[in-house]
């Protein structure tokens, strides 16, 4: 499923969750911040027209590790963000402020994720008559194992088991940042075994969405290789670049 | 011959007919039809689409040569001319948006079909996955045109660019003899898609549509049922029928314009914004008697038709059969030759958009509520409106 395309009618929901735990500290906690940036930039470029703004994305962004534990960071229609990204782009600074401090609690930033979609797709539901609800995206941006990765295996996996009630079940994508030479990326994987036995890349395996025929399309049109029916929406390692690729991506894959 | 032919045009869900980039151009004096969809995610693609057909209805047989658009430069000094007439006296964060913008796209683009016709022969000239179809007295399609098919539907076709390095793929011209001919369809690329994948009897539906409404019905049910692509839609259905005439004559049977509806979306819009306005006027609800009563007057809670013109004048006169006498003649007359004239345009219009706001209930299903809610303020605004009146002529001169 997740063939709605996203429009004024049929709005996306793009839920972020952003690793921020005392390991992002330094380079990745900017880059995460970029990324997300990056990508929302592009998300508002897709509901331009001429010179307004179209309602088709509304975007959750949840901390999780910092000094607050789990929170919503930010949250709004994608229209709401105008006035920050226009400072983020003169200014070149991130809609999220990087921060990195104590534990990873990857659950529970799962957990308020699912909170966050159910709501969200009741409010559709009882506001948007028979128009078609797409299914929404998680992104989970992190650099490490989380504190408890049973529990934030089972929290992950009850989000990607909402079904929504016309465009299948909720998709979730991860993205591992790890900037080392030595450690090399791996992309939308189709079986553990390539993995290496890389055991944040087995966990975030179990915990991210196949990918589907439309998002194959539009990966491949993005220039992603290597991606195939049965891959999964994650990668293992990545660098700067494909970080900023991969959330973009994930982020506009419904818009067009 | 005689050729009998009706237009449709339906925007993409949720958008407004002023957001369609679909175009269409009818030519009668040179015996042509175009059919130009705008690229989405191009600048202002409506207006190049709408330059294109127009360009191709009054030179079709000079229109493109080598993929190029023969009057190429003043087609895109007209297009700038329009961008610009669009983006003047922008705010600052409109700027900002536009300049983002064009980070996607500085130029507009369409796809496009052209069709021209003579006693003999039929041509046509195509670029993207605009389609014209041609089809025998059987309704079997004995040729289809376009220079993007089957598979290559797609969010990045083929297209003439408002800037002359942006032109995208290679044009395909097609002719035939027009005695085989019952039907040309000029279809946009959802409706094209469908067209080709539907049998005869689909078919047979499409081409016996007489008008707006069916149009509508039919293309929502086919967005619904997953068989069309939720996208812009349009459609040019031509019937040839053949007779010993020299001459070749024509039969519109539905024509469509593209501009008068979006006249008359934004006479609906500015009607919402008036009630909005009406229901949030801090004359109305500041200041004045009977204030409670007036609310619920406006939000249609209470169904019993309330004199709201008590509220229009202040509290002193509130009883204006008593109280006219405690003002000067002069600006009492004034005041209820303007509050006639207001009240009389505001009914006129009302009425006048009642019938569009039934007629848009019945095909905007998803919002049939909210038009239902909509035309119900209406009614009551202009019964009210007919009580001030009436209130009004009953005042001491």
């Amino acid at each position: 499923m997740a063939q709605i395309q996203w429009g004024t009618k049929t709005p996306g929901h793009i839920i972020y969750l952003i690793d921020q735990s005392g390991s992002m500290s330094g380079a990745n906690e900017q880059k995460a911040a970029e990324s997300i940036t990056a990508a929302m930039i592009e998300t508002l470029k897709g509901c331009i027209q001429e010179k307004e703004v179209r309602n088709r994305v509304y975007v959750t962004i949840i901390g999780y590790g910092n000094e607050n534990g789990v929170s919503v960071v930010k949250e709004g229609w994608i229209a709401d963000f105008v006035n920050d990204l226009q400072v983020c782009k003169k200014n070149n600074s991130t809609i999220i402020a990087p921060k990195s401090y104590g534990m990873t609690p990857m659950a529970d930033a799962f957990a308020l994720a699912n909170k966050c979609i159910t709501t969200w797709l009741s409010q559709r539901e009882s506001v948007q008559g028979d128009y078609k609800i797409p299914a929404p995206i998680v992104i989970n941006i992190t650099d490490g194992y989380p504190d408890d990765a049973n529990e934030a295996t089972a929290e992950a996996q009850k989000v990607m088991n909402i079904v929504t009630r016309d465009d299948g079940n909720v998709l979730v994508f991860n993205i591992h940042m790890d900037d080392s030479a030595d450690q090399v990326e791996i992309k939308f994987p189709t079986t553990k075994s390539v993995l290496n036995g890389v055991p944040e890349g087995e966990f975030l395996y179990d915990i991210s969405s196949e990918m589907t025929t439309d998002f194959i399309k539009a990966a491949q049109a993005q220039k992603f290789e290597g991606i195939v029916p049965g891959s999964k929406g994650f990668v293992v390692n990545a660098k700067g670049d494909t970080l900023v690729r991969f959330v973009t991506f994930g982020s506009g894959v419904s818009q067009h | 011959m005689e050729l009998r032919y009706k237009t449709f045009i339906m925007p993409h869900v949720g958008d407004s007919y002023s957001q369609c980039a679909d175009r269409f151009a009818i030519g009668t004096d040179k015996n042509c039809f175009a059919i130009a969809d705008g690229v989405g995610e191009s600048l202002f693609p409506y207006d190049w689409a709408e330059l294109v057909c127009e360009d191709f209805i009054a030179n079709p047989n000079l229109f493109c040569e080598n993929n190029k658009l023969v009057r190429e430069n003043a087609l895109i000094e007209a297009w700038n001319q329009k961008r610009d007439e669009r983006t003047a006296n922008l705010t600052e964060t409109e700027l900002f948006l536009f300049e983002m913008g064009l980070e996607k796209a500085d130029f507009a683009a369409c796809t496009f079909v052209g069709l021209s016709i003579d006693k003999k022969q039929w041509q046509s000239l195509a670029l993207g996955d605009s389609y014209l179809f041609v089809l025998d007295k059987n309704l079997e399609i004995i040729e289809s045109v376009a220079s993007q098919k089957g598979e290559e539907f797609s969010n990045f076709p083929e297209y003439f660019a408002s800037q002359a390095e942006k032109n995208h793929g290679k044009t395909i011209k097609v002719c035939g003899d027009i005695n085989k001919v019952t039907y040309f369809v000029l279809l946009t690329d959802a409706i094209s898609d469908w067209f080709i994948k539907v049998d005869t009897e689909k078919r047979k539906e499409l081409l016996a549509i007489s008008d707006m409404q069916s149009f509508h019905s039919l293309v929502n049910k086919e967005r619904e049922n997953g068989n069309m692509k939720d996208d812009d839609t349009t459609a040019v259905i031509i019937e040839v029928v053949h007779d010993d005439s020299d001459d070749i004559k024509y039969t519109k049977l539905y024509n469509t314009n593209i501009n008068d509806l979006i006249e008359e979306e934004e006479k609906c819009l500015k009607l919402e914004d008036s009630l909005e306005d009406m229901e949030n006027d801090s004359f109305i609800k500041n200041d004045t008697v009977e204030k409670k009563t007036i609310i619920e007057e406006i939000d249609g809670v209470n169904a019993v038709s309330q004199p709201i013109e008590l509220a229009i004048l202040p509290k002193e006169n509130t009883d204006t059969t008593i109280n006219s006498h405690s003002i000067t003649s002069s600006p009492i007359e004034e005041l209820t030759n303007k509050l006639r004239q207001y009240i009389d345009d505001f009914i006129k219009l009302g009425d006048e958009l009642l019938d569009k706001i039934d007629y848009v209930k019945s095909q905007d299903t998803q919002n049939r509520n909210r038009w239902d809610k909509v035309g119900k303020s209406v009614k009551k605004i202009s019964e009210t409106g007919k009580t001030i009146i009436t209130n009004l002529n009953k005042i001491k001169k």
